[in-house]
Protein backbone atom coordinates (compact mmCIF):
# COMPACT_ATOMS: atom_id res chain seq x y z
CA UNK A 1 0.00 0.00 0.00
CA UNK A 2 1.02 3.44 -1.23
CA UNK A 3 1.23 6.57 0.70
CA UNK A 4 -1.82 7.42 2.43
CA UNK A 5 -2.02 11.64 1.85
CA UNK A 6 -4.00 14.37 3.25
CA UNK A 7 -5.42 16.99 2.09
CA UNK A 8 -2.83 19.68 0.32
CA UNK A 9 -0.28 16.50 1.30
CA UNK A 10 2.56 15.76 -1.52
CA UNK A 11 4.44 12.71 -2.21
CA UNK A 12 7.45 12.43 -4.93
CA UNK A 13 6.63 9.50 -6.74
CA UNK A 14 10.19 8.92 -8.66
CA UNK A 15 11.18 8.12 -5.13
CA UNK A 16 8.35 5.89 -4.44
CA UNK A 17 9.45 4.02 -7.71
CA UNK A 18 12.60 4.98 -9.42
CA UNK A 19 12.59 4.46 -12.94
CA UNK A 20 8.84 5.13 -12.96
CA UNK A 21 7.90 5.57 -16.75
CA UNK A 22 3.73 5.07 -16.22
CA UNK A 23 1.25 5.54 -14.07
CA UNK A 24 -2.66 4.47 -13.58
CA UNK A 25 -4.21 7.18 -11.55
CA UNK A 26 -7.41 5.47 -10.16
CA UNK A 27 -10.99 7.19 -8.87
CA UNK A 28 -13.53 6.29 -7.09
CA UNK A 29 -16.65 6.86 -5.42
CA UNK A 30 -20.28 5.55 -3.83
CA UNK A 31 -22.98 8.02 -3.97
CA UNK A 32 -26.05 7.81 -1.32
CA UNK A 33 -28.74 5.43 -2.50
CA UNK A 34 -31.58 7.67 -3.68
CA UNK A 35 -34.90 7.22 -5.04
CA UNK A 36 -34.35 10.16 -7.51
CA UNK A 37 -32.35 11.01 -10.58
CA UNK A 38 -29.32 8.08 -10.99
CA UNK A 39 -26.21 10.03 -10.45
CA UNK A 40 -23.19 9.80 -13.22
CA UNK A 41 -20.08 11.00 -12.55
CA UNK A 42 -17.04 11.41 -14.65
CA UNK A 43 -13.40 12.06 -13.64
CA UNK A 44 -11.13 13.43 -16.61
CA UNK A 45 -7.54 15.11 -16.57
CA UNK A 46 -6.70 18.54 -17.90
CA UNK A 47 -2.35 18.51 -19.13
CA UNK A 48 -1.36 22.07 -18.29
CA UNK A 49 1.54 24.57 -18.62
CA UNK A 50 3.81 25.83 -16.18
CA UNK A 51 0.98 28.97 -16.16
CA UNK A 52 -1.64 26.59 -15.09
CA UNK A 53 -3.78 26.42 -17.83
CA UNK A 54 -4.73 23.96 -19.94
CA UNK A 55 -1.80 23.36 -23.31
CA UNK A 56 -4.69 23.20 -25.83
CA UNK A 57 -8.41 22.10 -25.69
CA UNK A 58 -7.53 18.86 -27.25
CA UNK A 59 -5.64 18.17 -23.85
CA UNK A 60 -8.80 18.18 -21.79
CA UNK A 61 -8.95 14.12 -21.13
CA UNK A 62 -12.64 13.02 -20.61
CA UNK A 63 -15.25 10.47 -21.76
CA UNK A 64 -15.61 11.98 -25.32
CA UNK A 65 -12.05 12.52 -26.15
CA UNK A 66 -10.07 9.77 -24.26
CA UNK A 67 -6.58 10.40 -25.45
CA UNK A 68 -4.04 13.86 -25.34
CA UNK A 69 -2.69 14.59 -28.90
CA UNK A 70 0.80 13.36 -27.60
CA UNK A 71 -0.73 10.14 -26.17
CA UNK A 72 0.35 10.15 -23.00
CA UNK A 73 -3.08 10.45 -21.22
CA UNK A 74 -5.31 8.16 -21.88
CA UNK A 75 -8.86 7.20 -20.41
CA UNK A 76 -9.60 3.89 -19.77
CA UNK A 77 -13.77 4.44 -20.52
CA UNK A 78 -16.47 5.67 -18.70
CA UNK A 79 -18.27 4.14 -15.75
CA UNK A 80 -21.85 5.53 -15.82
CA UNK A 81 -23.03 3.86 -12.47
CA UNK A 82 -20.12 4.13 -10.00
CA UNK A 83 -21.49 0.50 -8.81
CA UNK A 84 -18.95 -1.63 -7.15
CA UNK A 85 -15.83 -1.70 -5.68
CA UNK A 86 -12.35 -0.36 -6.47
CA UNK A 87 -11.19 2.07 -9.05
CA UNK A 88 -14.68 3.34 -10.79
CA UNK A 89 -12.51 5.20 -13.81
CA UNK A 90 -8.63 5.04 -14.44
CA UNK A 91 -6.72 7.65 -16.01
CA UNK A 92 -3.53 6.23 -17.58
CA UNK A 93 -0.34 8.64 -17.64
CA UNK A 94 2.79 7.64 -19.74
CA UNK A 95 5.82 10.05 -19.16
CA UNK A 96 8.26 8.68 -21.12
CA UNK A 97 6.34 10.12 -24.06
CA UNK A 98 4.86 13.36 -22.44
CA UNK A 99 5.05 16.27 -24.06
CA UNK A 100 7.54 18.58 -22.40
CA UNK A 101 5.04 21.47 -22.08
CA UNK A 102 3.42 19.65 -19.60
CA UNK A 103 3.79 20.46 -16.29
CA UNK A 104 1.13 18.84 -14.87
CA UNK A 105 -2.24 17.05 -14.92
CA UNK A 106 -5.17 17.35 -12.43
CA UNK A 107 -7.67 15.31 -12.44
CA UNK A 108 -11.24 16.42 -11.60
CA UNK A 109 -14.64 14.34 -11.14
CA UNK A 110 -17.49 16.08 -11.96
CA UNK A 111 -21.41 15.01 -11.10
CA UNK A 112 -23.61 14.58 -14.74
CA UNK A 113 -26.58 17.34 -14.82
CA UNK A 114 -25.82 18.41 -11.78
CA UNK A 115 -27.89 21.04 -11.42
CA UNK A 116 -31.23 19.95 -13.19
CA UNK A 117 -30.80 17.10 -10.78
CA UNK A 118 -30.00 18.96 -7.68
CA UNK A 119 -27.40 16.49 -6.88
CA UNK A 120 -23.94 17.40 -4.95
CA UNK A 121 -20.99 15.92 -3.72
CA UNK A 122 -22.77 15.84 -0.45
CA UNK A 123 -24.48 12.79 -1.56
CA UNK A 124 -20.77 11.21 -2.50
CA UNK A 125 -19.55 8.95 -0.55
CA UNK A 126 -16.22 6.98 0.14
CA UNK A 127 -14.27 9.09 -2.58
CA UNK A 128 -10.84 8.68 -3.11
CA UNK A 129 -7.77 9.02 -5.66
CA UNK A 130 -4.82 6.66 -6.13
CA UNK A 131 -1.90 6.44 -7.50
CA UNK A 132 -0.87 3.17 -9.56
CA UNK A 133 2.64 2.23 -10.99
CA UNK A 134 1.65 0.77 -14.33
CA UNK A 135 4.59 -1.44 -14.63
CA UNK A 136 3.94 -3.92 -11.85
CA UNK A 137 0.28 -2.55 -10.03
CA UNK A 138 1.97 -1.31 -6.74
CA UNK A 139 0.18 2.22 -5.54
CA UNK A 140 2.69 4.35 -4.76
CA UNK A 141 0.17 7.13 -3.38
CA UNK A 142 -3.38 7.41 -1.78
CA UNK A 143 -5.79 10.00 -0.91
CA UNK A 144 -9.63 9.52 0.74
CA UNK A 145 -11.69 12.89 0.25
CA UNK A 146 -13.32 13.06 3.68
CA UNK A 147 -14.69 16.49 3.25
CA UNK A 148 -18.50 17.27 3.11
CA UNK A 149 -19.10 19.04 -0.07
CA UNK A 150 -22.54 19.99 -0.12
CA UNK A 151 -23.02 22.49 -2.94
CA UNK A 152 -20.14 21.14 -5.07
CA UNK A 153 -20.92 19.58 -8.36
CA UNK A 154 -17.28 19.04 -9.47
CA UNK A 155 -14.11 19.03 -7.91
CA UNK A 156 -10.37 18.09 -8.31
CA UNK A 157 -9.00 15.38 -6.37
CA UNK A 158 -5.95 15.42 -7.04
CA UNK A 159 -2.80 16.62 -9.15
CA UNK A 160 0.49 15.24 -10.62
CA UNK A 161 3.16 17.63 -11.75
CA UNK A 162 6.98 17.94 -12.78
CA UNK A 163 9.50 19.28 -9.70
CA UNK A 164 12.47 19.43 -10.77
CA UNK A 165 13.32 16.04 -12.41
CA UNK A 166 10.74 14.09 -10.31
CA UNK A 167 6.86 13.88 -10.99
CA UNK A 168 4.83 14.42 -7.72
CA UNK A 169 1.51 13.43 -6.73
CA UNK A 170 -0.55 16.08 -4.81
CA UNK A 171 -3.93 15.52 -2.96
CA UNK A 172 -6.35 18.24 -3.70
CA UNK A 173 -9.62 17.81 -3.02
CA UNK A 174 -10.56 21.25 -3.81
CA UNK A 175 -14.48 21.66 -4.59
CA UNK A 176 -16.20 23.48 -7.50
CA UNK A 177 -19.93 24.73 -7.46
CA UNK A 178 -20.05 25.02 -11.00
CA UNK A 179 -19.57 21.48 -12.66
CA UNK A 180 -17.34 19.99 -15.36
CA UNK A 181 -17.61 23.10 -17.38
CA UNK A 182 -16.59 25.32 -14.96
CA UNK A 183 -13.40 23.86 -14.32
CA UNK A 184 -12.60 23.66 -17.63
CA UNK A 185 -12.97 27.15 -18.19
CA UNK A 186 -10.90 28.00 -15.21
CA UNK A 187 -7.80 25.73 -16.45
CA UNK A 188 -8.72 28.08 -19.39
CA UNK A 189 -10.76 25.42 -21.75
CA UNK A 190 -12.83 26.76 -24.26
CA UNK A 191 -15.99 24.94 -24.18
CA UNK A 192 -17.89 26.72 -27.21
CA UNK B 1 -18.81 23.10 -40.01
CA UNK B 2 -17.40 20.85 -37.08
CA UNK B 3 -17.78 21.31 -33.56
CA UNK B 4 -14.74 20.54 -31.34
CA UNK B 5 -15.08 17.38 -28.94
CA UNK B 6 -15.48 19.73 -25.99
CA UNK B 7 -18.43 21.51 -27.90
CA UNK B 8 -19.90 17.56 -28.89
CA UNK B 9 -19.57 16.00 -25.31
CA UNK B 10 -20.30 18.76 -22.88
CA UNK B 11 -23.93 19.77 -21.94
CA UNK B 12 -26.98 19.87 -24.20
CA UNK B 13 -26.57 20.87 -28.48
CA UNK B 14 -29.98 22.64 -28.63
CA UNK B 15 -31.72 23.07 -32.15
CA UNK B 16 -34.54 25.55 -32.54
CA UNK B 17 -36.66 26.58 -35.48
CA UNK B 18 -37.26 30.18 -35.03
CA UNK B 19 -39.89 31.47 -37.30
CA UNK B 20 -42.74 33.82 -37.81
CA UNK B 21 -46.34 31.90 -37.11
CA UNK B 22 -46.79 33.78 -40.37
CA UNK B 23 -45.05 31.66 -42.59
CA UNK B 24 -47.41 29.02 -41.60
CA UNK B 25 -47.45 26.23 -39.59
CA UNK B 26 -43.86 24.87 -38.35
CA UNK B 27 -43.21 21.66 -36.77
CA UNK B 28 -39.74 20.24 -35.96
CA UNK B 29 -38.71 16.42 -35.71
CA UNK B 30 -35.56 14.61 -35.41
CA UNK B 31 -34.68 11.31 -37.27
CA UNK B 32 -31.92 9.40 -35.70
CA UNK B 33 -29.15 6.56 -35.67
CA UNK B 34 -28.01 5.46 -32.69
CA UNK B 35 -24.78 3.76 -31.99
CA UNK B 36 -27.04 0.11 -31.17
CA UNK B 37 -28.47 0.31 -34.31
CA UNK B 38 -31.77 1.46 -33.13
CA UNK B 39 -32.88 4.32 -35.65
CA UNK B 40 -36.55 6.21 -35.24
CA UNK B 41 -37.85 9.89 -35.02
CA UNK B 42 -38.91 12.51 -32.31
CA UNK B 43 -41.51 14.93 -32.74
CA UNK B 44 -43.50 16.89 -29.70
CA UNK B 45 -46.26 16.98 -31.94
CA UNK B 46 -46.43 13.62 -32.36
CA UNK B 47 -46.00 13.10 -28.50
CA UNK B 48 -42.79 10.95 -29.69
CA UNK B 49 -40.83 13.11 -27.57
CA UNK B 50 -37.81 10.85 -26.69
CA UNK B 51 -34.94 9.21 -27.88
CA UNK B 52 -34.84 6.15 -26.95
CA UNK B 53 -38.69 5.81 -27.16
CA UNK B 54 -40.08 5.97 -23.36
CA UNK B 55 -36.78 6.98 -21.87
CA UNK B 56 -37.94 9.61 -19.64
CA UNK B 57 -35.22 9.73 -17.19
CA UNK B 58 -32.01 10.16 -19.63
CA UNK B 59 -33.04 10.39 -23.02
CA UNK B 60 -30.77 10.98 -25.31
CA UNK B 61 -32.92 13.08 -27.57
CA UNK B 62 -35.53 15.31 -26.55
CA UNK B 63 -38.12 16.98 -28.29
CA UNK B 64 -39.76 20.16 -26.87
CA UNK B 65 -42.04 23.48 -27.43
CA UNK B 66 -41.16 26.82 -25.76
CA UNK B 67 -42.01 29.79 -28.25
CA UNK B 68 -40.88 27.45 -30.61
CA UNK B 69 -40.29 23.79 -31.45
CA UNK B 70 -36.92 22.61 -30.12
CA UNK B 71 -34.82 19.45 -30.12
CA UNK B 72 -32.21 18.72 -27.66
CA UNK B 73 -29.49 16.79 -27.23
CA UNK B 74 -28.02 15.27 -24.27
CA UNK B 75 -24.06 15.36 -25.30
CA UNK B 76 -23.44 13.45 -21.96
CA UNK B 77 -24.42 10.33 -24.21
CA UNK B 78 -23.00 11.94 -27.28
CA UNK B 79 -20.89 8.68 -27.76
CA UNK B 80 -24.07 6.77 -28.21
CA UNK B 81 -25.25 9.07 -31.07
CA UNK B 82 -24.19 8.14 -34.73
CA UNK B 83 -25.92 10.47 -36.53
CA UNK B 84 -29.48 12.76 -36.87
CA UNK B 85 -31.21 14.87 -39.16
CA UNK B 86 -33.59 18.04 -38.03
CA UNK B 87 -36.55 18.37 -40.05
CA UNK B 88 -39.67 20.60 -40.82
CA UNK B 89 -42.98 19.96 -41.87
CA UNK B 90 -46.40 21.97 -41.61
CA UNK B 91 -48.17 20.64 -39.18
CA UNK B 92 -51.83 21.50 -40.98
CA UNK B 93 -50.64 20.46 -44.76
CA UNK B 94 -51.18 23.50 -45.98
CA UNK B 95 -47.98 25.03 -47.38
CA UNK B 96 -44.86 26.87 -45.21
CA UNK B 97 -43.78 29.92 -46.65
CA UNK B 98 -40.36 29.09 -45.81
CA UNK B 99 -38.52 31.36 -43.87
CA UNK B 100 -36.50 31.98 -40.52
CA UNK B 101 -33.94 30.40 -39.00
CA UNK B 102 -32.47 27.00 -37.76
CA UNK B 103 -30.31 28.11 -34.92
CA UNK B 104 -27.93 25.97 -32.90
CA UNK B 105 -26.47 26.61 -30.12
CA UNK B 106 -24.02 24.91 -27.79
CA UNK B 107 -23.23 24.51 -24.38
CA UNK B 108 -20.80 27.02 -23.82
CA UNK B 109 -23.59 29.62 -25.83
CA UNK B 110 -22.52 29.52 -29.18
CA UNK B 111 -24.83 29.95 -31.96
CA UNK B 112 -24.84 28.52 -35.44
CA UNK B 113 -27.31 30.07 -37.49
CA UNK B 114 -28.69 28.31 -40.83
CA UNK B 115 -31.10 30.60 -42.37
CA UNK B 116 -34.26 28.64 -43.99
CA UNK B 117 -34.44 29.16 -47.49
CA UNK B 118 -36.68 27.28 -49.48
CA UNK B 119 -39.80 27.95 -51.75
CA UNK B 120 -43.49 27.81 -50.71
CA UNK B 121 -44.22 23.88 -50.43
CA UNK B 122 -46.13 21.55 -47.67
CA UNK B 123 -43.34 19.01 -48.06
CA UNK B 124 -41.01 17.93 -45.66
CA UNK B 125 -37.61 19.94 -45.65
CA UNK B 126 -34.36 18.19 -44.38
CA UNK B 127 -32.97 21.49 -42.71
CA UNK B 128 -29.82 20.06 -41.16
CA UNK B 129 -27.70 16.86 -40.50
CA UNK B 130 -25.21 15.66 -37.91
CA UNK B 131 -22.82 13.19 -38.28
CA UNK B 132 -20.97 11.90 -35.29
CA UNK B 133 -17.02 11.56 -36.42
CA UNK B 134 -15.20 9.95 -33.96
CA UNK B 135 -16.35 12.06 -31.30
CA UNK B 136 -16.88 15.35 -32.97
CA UNK B 137 -19.86 16.66 -34.77
CA UNK B 138 -20.19 17.48 -38.07
CA UNK B 139 -22.79 19.79 -38.94
CA UNK B 140 -24.65 20.30 -42.18
CA UNK B 141 -27.15 23.20 -43.27
CA UNK B 142 -29.18 20.69 -45.81
CA UNK B 143 -32.08 22.42 -46.35
CA UNK B 144 -33.40 20.44 -48.79
CA UNK B 145 -37.10 19.37 -49.31
CA UNK B 146 -36.82 15.79 -49.56
CA UNK B 147 -40.64 14.57 -49.25
CA UNK B 148 -44.00 14.36 -49.41
CA UNK B 149 -43.80 12.39 -45.92
CA UNK B 150 -41.93 12.39 -42.85
CA UNK B 151 -41.45 8.86 -43.73
CA UNK B 152 -40.27 9.89 -47.66
CA UNK B 153 -37.54 12.54 -45.93
CA UNK B 154 -36.24 9.90 -43.62
CA UNK B 155 -35.55 7.37 -46.27
CA UNK B 156 -34.34 10.07 -48.62
CA UNK B 157 -31.53 10.38 -46.02
CA UNK B 158 -31.00 7.12 -45.31
CA UNK B 159 -32.86 5.76 -42.74
CA UNK B 160 -33.91 3.06 -44.21
CA UNK B 161 -34.25 0.43 -40.52
CA UNK B 162 -37.33 2.03 -39.46
CA UNK B 163 -40.16 0.46 -39.63
CA UNK B 164 -43.58 2.34 -40.42
CA UNK B 165 -47.05 2.47 -38.75
CA UNK B 166 -47.74 5.20 -41.30
CA UNK B 167 -46.25 7.93 -43.26
CA UNK B 168 -45.34 10.12 -39.97
CA UNK B 169 -45.37 7.61 -36.80
CA UNK B 170 -42.94 4.96 -36.77
CA UNK B 171 -43.10 1.56 -35.03
CA UNK B 172 -41.37 1.33 -31.91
Amino acid sequence: MGVSLTKGGNVSLSKAAPNLTAIAVGLGWDVRSTAGDDFDLDASALALDSGHKVISDEYFVFFNNLKSPDGSIEHQGDNLTGAGEGDDEVVNVNFAGMSPQIASIVFPVSIYDAENRRQSFGQVRNAFIRVVNLANGVELARYDLTEDASTETAMVFGEVYRHNAEWKFRAIGQGYASGLAGIARDFGVNVG
Amino acid sequence: MTLTRLQSGIGTLLFEAVTAASIGDVRLGCAYQLRSGRSSTVQHSADRRTAPPGETRRPILLAQRQQFERVEVDLRQSPELERLVIFGFSGNEADIRWAGTLVVTTFGGARIELPIELPPSNAVAVLASVYNLRGEFVLRSEMDLVGRTIQEACRGYGFDRITWLDESHPVD
